[in-house]
């Protein structure tokens, strides 16, 4: 009996020796695995780090090649608005008709004096509209300097481009240089060119079919001069406004047109993007009859 | 004796219990740590792909303008055919959609693990400024 107990209690002992051994076996690989995963997740936390690093520097570069197409496509737009209104952002009230501005009334010239700066305008305010449209935060572009020797546009901003993300910001620069085609400038020198023919070829002494051969022939003699650039010229005089074939007036619309390609554009009158051709469009009152242009207004386009 | 066995064995079971309790938390943050990284991993390719799409030329014109002038006009019937070649460079399975309209998809295979989205700058018009192109892969 007294054996009985003894192996009892030996075997007892065995188990609680063995028990003590497996919690010290488990306490000690719970530590070496939660230790191993300390320091892993460190490093998983700087992996998934890296990746939103690449994810921001992705999206930066995507806005970045946004940005790129909306220089263009605003260059493209406000060439084309500005040409359809004879080189004026805004046209001075009481000198156009259906947006297009007379150039000549009679004696009196309204030839847009600064043209680049209002070309300026318009691709800003209409760059100026992309601004919300992309993932990161683009500023307020300020200036525009086109280099027409080398076709750059030059974009300055005082802000940066700048992404926001869940660890991480970027910034970068704003300031975009970007190929355009500087053609609407040729095509705003041809358009002064013709209107300076066409003022110094009809005369007060001519008499109204005189005066339609000069047009004729100025169409044709400027046309072929820029025929080989793509450049067409369109000279439309109209009925004699004044009351005989000696006391004339005519309304001359010019339209100088390239005809070397078409750009993607929104068409205000057709209210859809559409391929055209990029053309200067103006109005010219000549004559010796003074009668009064016809007018009407014209709205500032709102850029949105 | 008998109580020293007793508590023992609930040494035992407590300390085992415990042991599931403490790991189980870290396994399931290390499992959806890795799955985290493996799908930005695999975005971020996805968007690395869209990125040198977009960056590419079909003779001589960019990829970018193919295809805001096939949004805007469906000029480019063959577009499938212009960007698959880019597409495959990275991917086996792929689907890239241009708005509603899929522009080139992966053949005996139909993806969706993973989306990379890119704004397309469109041609000035009032309000609306860009599209959405989509690139899922697997």
């Amino acid at each position: 009996m007294k054996n009985e107990n003894s192996l009892k209690k030996k075997g007892i002992a065995t188990i609680i020796v063995i028990a003590f051994l497996v919690m010290a076996v488990i306490v000690v690989t719970e530590g070496v695995i939660l230790a191993n995963y300390l320091v892993r997740s460190e490093n998983i936390v700087r992996a998934i780090r890296e990746e939103e690093i690449i994810k921001a520097i992705n999206t930066v570069e995507f806005a970045k090649r946004g940005i790129s197409q909306a220089v263009l496509y605003s260059f493209n737009q406000a060439a084309y608005d500005i040409g359809s209104r004879g080189g004026y952002f805004n046209i001075p009230s009481g000198i156009s008709l259906n947006c297009v501005p007379y150039w000549k009334i009679f004696s009196a010239s309204n030839i847009p004096s600064d043209f680049e700066s209002e070309l300026k305008q318009n691709v800003l305010k209409i760059l100026n509209s992309y601004g919300d449209s992309l993932d990161i935060d683009v500023p307020k572009y300020e200036d525009v300097q086109f280099d027409k020797d080398n076709n750059l546009m030059n974009l300055t901003s005082s802000g940066k481009l700048a992404y926001d993300g869940d660890y991480y910001k970027i910034s970068d620069s704003a300031n975009f240089v970007q190929d355009v085609d500087m053609k609407v400038f040729k095509m705003f020198d041809v358009a002064k060119e013709v209107e300076e023919e066409l003022n110094s070829g009809i005369s007060d002494k001519q008499y109204y079919s005189d005066a339609l051969n000069t047009i004729l022939s100025i169409e044709s003699s400027v046309g072929k001069k820029y025929s080989a650039d793509g450049i067409e010229i369109f000279i439309q005089p109209s009925d004699n406004l004044g009351d005989s074939e000696n006391h004339f007036a005519i309304r001359i619309l010019v339209a100088i047109k390239d005809t070397s390609h078409k750009q993607l554009v929104y068409d205000y009158s057709g209210k859809s993007l559409q391929m055209n051709n990029l053309q200067f469009r103006y109005y010219m009152l000549v004559g010796n009859s003074q009668i009064t242009p016809e007018t009407n207004s014209c709205s500032e386009i709102n850029y949105k | 004796m008998k109580g020293q066995l007793e508590w023992a064995v609930v040494g035992i079971i407590l300390a085992v219990a415990s042991f599931i309790i403490i790991i189980i938390p870290f396994i399931f943050t290390r499992i959806h740590f890795v799955e985290t990284i493996d799908a930005e991993v695999v975005q971020n390719n996805a968007q690395l792909e869209l990125l040198a799409l977009l960056s590419s030329t079909n003779q001589g014109k960019p990829i970018y303008q193919i295809m805001v002038e096939h949004l805007v006009y469906k000029q480019y019937p063959d577009i499938e055919q212009i960007v698959t070649p880019g597409l495959e460079k990275f991917s086996q399975c792929y689907n890239l959609q241009l708005g509603n309209e899929v522009l080139a998809k992966s053949k005996d295979c139909d993806p969706h693990k993973f989306t990379a989205v890119a704004k397309i700058v469109l041609p000035y018009q009032p309000g609306k400024k860009v599209a959405f192109l989509n690139l899922t892969i697997d």
